[in-house]
């Protein structure tokens, strides 16, 4: 299990936890479910890198703690 | 592919290699295969519970079977599982916390329970739980141990299994209280609210014609009766019916009545009734709210009662309401009408009457008698009463004539705006006072001789005649002056006393009226007014005839020229001017004030004459002293170009070369001096002014040059300038032009700058080590500064030997007679 923290800088900032084997979509439906946000309409962001549905955590090497960029799309 | 490594050196231990990769499995004969679930293949890297107790599910458990030495198959999976709790059990250990609110700007996190139900929810499988790192490779497995491990496994299996379904069980049960909650359809909400209102107003609706069930309503009940045409004629004939009993009834009391002889007391009733009927008569004494101006003879008015309360008890009035509106109107223009009387004190108040002749007597606050009593002001009449202009008028008059009295005002004539004219009707009624000549003194004057002296064409009679004629000079009318009379003589420069005041007091006597008894002081008065309008107007005469003189002849002015100076004898004899205009510019620039004639009339005279009097000793001072400003006697015999003298300073003469010609362009203001300019720029600090200092517009430098630029420099070489290597040096210079060091110079600034140098005793320092320096500089660099070494050569000079004996001579001679 590892938690990750998804920051849109404008007062959201939700920690998640989640599988490292889960998907990006699906760290997307459990932060929607947090926020109250669609999951279709979350975009997770490091950096420059826009993470996309279908791969999973580890995959992208996301981590415990880590810090993710949420922004809606 | 998958390797599962499983090394233990000090154990040996098969190596279960398994190679997923079938290619690559199939080669090396030692190892045996089999096909893994593609799940078991992902356990190496994520070895999650989860995934395991999945595997467990599975029909078909996953055996690695020994590659060499064992036979025995491993359950690999399920020593793995052991190592771990179950998940489901974790679950079910912790209750769930309430979940942080999502929203607000804090860090909004749910517990590991509530995610694992959201992540049911969303069809996810649940968190797997190990806080720690995840297991690289499972501790090594015996033989022995894999034997027991596969008895075990069979065992645990079956447990393992029976708690997984109920674990499902239960996991479903709790799953069937997650329903789905639809959001909130606003739409429906509202139509829902609307619907109840509906509702609701229905039976507000429904009761309240429940209410009126019981009341009739005024058309139904003449419809019930007034519908039907027979029932309309049924009703008049009863109707008529009960008329024809009534008569009937009234007939026989009538008879009866007669009988009884009460017929003619009604009849006689009757009559009176009807001569009651309203008349003129009855107007009688009816008051009538308006003033009887307003009614006009001949026409006719309509009166209508006046509105007042059921309860009050004041007659009736008869009001025309036009004529209220009238009298509404003009009081409106009353009250706008500005008038004091309205406002408080009414300076230029007057004793009023009232149109009857009466005294209108004011109370306190009289102005507020009107708005206080409002009936006091309305104007009635009664109707009937007799009240004709004339009445009116013969009212008054016998009134005058009961008190007594007569009507008379105690104003005298009305203020008026005072002009200097007078309007044609008083010009009418106005008339030239009487011109009391002989009244008027007559006064000899200097004009008086000039003139006899023009007309004889002889210089004046004599000089001890003016002398003793205060000319130009008026006494003050007082009968009884027996003052005297101060003059000086300008020859001699003293006081004289003159005799001839008494002889001008006896002019005066003869001239003047007997004195004035008391009854007569104000024709008195009169008189030193008219005496004053003639002098006036004689001095303007003598004006007149001073310049008319002034154009005659030669001979004439010759004449004249003689009565100057006799006039001057006479301002010498004592008729000098004084008067402030003359004194303050006698103060400023000594204006000679020779013209001793009186130039400014005999208001000045008169003034001067006075403080004569006022002056006890007179004779002992000067007669400037008298006023005591200057004493110093004015210089008559003055040049008169000094006179002529301006007052500003002389201009510069042109034509005397260039610099006067500059000087007078600098006096004008053509040229500027050039010092007036210099001021602060000028001066010692021009050595501390930058050289090349310009201030530019910062804006135009920011266009200008780009922060790119900033850094850059010119793009091209000078290559005229390639050689050029400027050589800065900065010298500082004191005040004897000696070099100083940069210290030294900022010392120097800084005094300069604070305007505070060094002390004493540092200035004496560093004079002294100047000198000192100076000496250094001077000083033979090859001897000392007493100069030793070369008396010591001259020494050797004299006595040609390589040495000087500094002791005695005997050890001198010894020494030279060794020498020798």
């Amino acid at each position: 299990m590892l938690e990750i923290t998804c920051n849109d800088r404008l007062g959201k900032k939700v920690r998640v936890k989640c599988n490292p084997d889960d998907t990006i979509g699906d760290l997307k439906k459990l932060i929607a479910a947090q926020t109250g946000t669609r999951p279709d309409k979350i975009v997770l962001k490091k950096w420059y890198t826009i993470f996309k549905d279908h791969i999973q955590l580890q995959d992208y090497e996301i981590h415990d703690g880590m810090n993710l960029e949420l922004y809606y799309q | 592919m998958l390797i599962f490594l499983f090394s233990d050196a000090s154990v040996p231990l098969p190596k279960i290699v398994k190679y997923a990769d079938h290619s690559r499995s199939a080669s090396p004969g030692e190892i045996r295969d089999e096909p893994s679930p593609p799940h078991l293949s992902h356990s190496r890297k994520s070895p999650s519970p989860l995934r395991q107790a999945h595997s467990k599910k599975s029909p078909s458990p996953t055996r690695v079977s020994h590659s060499r030495k064992s036979p025995s198959p491993v359950r690999l999976s399920h020593a793995r599982k052991s190592s771990t709790p179950p998940r489901q059990s974790y679950s079910r250990k912790s209750p769930s916390p309430p979940p942080k609110s999502s929203s607000g700007g804090g860090d909004s996190s749910l517990s590991i329970d509530e995610t694992n139900k959201l992540r049911i929810k969303l069809g996810l499988k649940p968190l797997q739980v190990s806080s720690g790192p995840p297991p690289t490779a499972p501790p090594p497995i015996r033989d022995d141990e894999l034997e027991e491990g596969q008895e075990l496994d069979e065992e645990t299996l079956l447990k393992i299994r029976e708690e997984r379904e109920k674990e499902a069980d239960t996991f479903w049960k709790e799953k069937k209280d997650f329903v789905h909650a639809p959001a909130e359809n606003l739409g429906q909400k509202l139509q829902a609210e609307k619907i109840r209102e509906k509702i609701q107003r229905v039976r507000e609706k429904r009761k309240l014609e429940e209410r009126l069930s019981g009341v009739k309503a005024l058309a139904q009940d003449s419809d019930e009766e007034l519908d039907d045409a027979a029932k309309w004629i049924e009703r008049q004939k009863r109707a008529a019916e009960q008329k024809a009993r009534a008569e009937k009834t009234a007939k026989a009391l009538a008879e009866l009545d007669d009988e009884f002889g009460v017929g003619d007391l009604i009849e006689q009733d009757f009559q009176k009734k009807r001569n009651n009927a309203y008349g003129a008569k009855d107007l009688r004494g009816i008051k009538v709210l308006h003033s009887q101006e307003r009614i006009e003879a001949g026409s006719s008015v309509i009166m209508t009662l006046k509105d007042k309360g059921v309860l009050d008890e004041d007659d009736d009035a008869l009001v025309n309401v036009n004529m209220i509106d009238d009298e509404k109107f003009e009081k409106n223009i009353e009250t706008r009408r500005l008038r004091p009387e309205l406002h408080g004190y009414n300076a230029y108040e007057e004793i009023e009457f009232d149109g009857e002749g009466n005294l209108k007597e004011k109370g306190v606050l009289s102005k507020y008698d009107e708005e206080i009593d409002k009936s006091s002001g309305i104007k009635s009449f009664k109707i009937g009463d007799d009240v004709s202009e004339e009445l009116r008028r013969a009212k008054i008059r016998e009134k005058m004539q009961k008190t007594n009295k007569i009507l008379e005002s105690l104003e005298g004539t009305s203020l008026r705006l005072a002009t200097d004219f007078y309007t044609p009707d008083e010009m009418v009624s106005f008339k030239k006072p009487k011109r009391r000549v002989k009244k008027v003194r007559k006064v000899l004057r200097a004009d008086d001789i000039l003139k006899l002296d023009a007309d004889h064409g002889v210089p004046s009679t004599s000089k001890s005649n003016a002398k003793h004629q205060d000319m130009g000079s008026r006494g003050r009318k007082d009968a009884d002056s027996k003052h005297r009379r101060s003059s000086r003589n300008d020859d001699e420069d003293t006081v004289i006393k003159q005799e001839s005041v008494d002889m001008e007091i006896d002019l005066d006597i003869d001239d003047l009226p007997p004195p004035p008894s008391m009854d007569d002081i104000w024709t008195v008065k009169v008189d030193d007014e008219a005496d004053l309008d003639f002098q006036l107007a004689l001095n303007k005469a003598r004006k007149l005839k001073q310049k008319k003189e002034i154009k005659h002849t030669a001979e004439s002015i010759v004449a004249k020229l003689d009565a100057i100076s006799d006039e001057r004898d006479g301002s010498e004899s004592g008729s000098m001017v004084l008067h402030a205009t003359a004194e303050f510019c006698r103060t400023l620039g000594d204006i000679p004030t020779d013209e001793g004639v009186d130039i400014y009339g005999d208001e000045e005279m008169d003034f001067e004459q006075e403080e004569r009097t006022n002056t006890v000793k007179a004779e002992e001072r000067g007669r400037w002293a008298e006023v005591e400003i200057d004493e110093t006697p004015v210089d008559i015999t003055r040049e008169p170009d000094v006179e002529e003298a301006p007052i500003l300073e002389q201009e510069p003469t042109v034509g005397t070369g260039l610099a006067g010609a500059l000087k007078l362009a600098t006096k004008k203001g053509y040229l500027e001096l050039e010092q007036t300019k210099r001021g602060i720029t000028g001066g010692k600090m021009k050595h501390l002014q930058a050289q090349n200092y310009s201030i530019e517009d910062k804006n135009y430098e920011d266009d200008r040059v780009h922060k790119r630029d900033l850094y850059a420099g010119p793009t091209t070489d000078f290559k005229e300038k390639d050689g050029y290597k400027p050589e800065v040096k900065l010298d500082y210079v004191d005040e004897d032009g000696k070099t100083i060091s940069s210290k030294e110079a900022f010392r120097l600034l800084s005094h300069k700058f604070h305007g505070k140098g060094s002390g004493k005793n540092k200035i004496d320092k560093k004079r002294r080590k100047v000198e000192q320096d100076k000496l250094m500089q001077h000083m033979n660099s090859t001897d000392t500064p007493l100069g030793t070494l070369e008396l010591l050569q001259a020494k050797q000079k004299e006595t040609q030997s390589p040495y000087i004996v500094l002791t005695g001579k005997a050890q001198h001679a010894s020494l030279a007679k060794s020498k020798r």
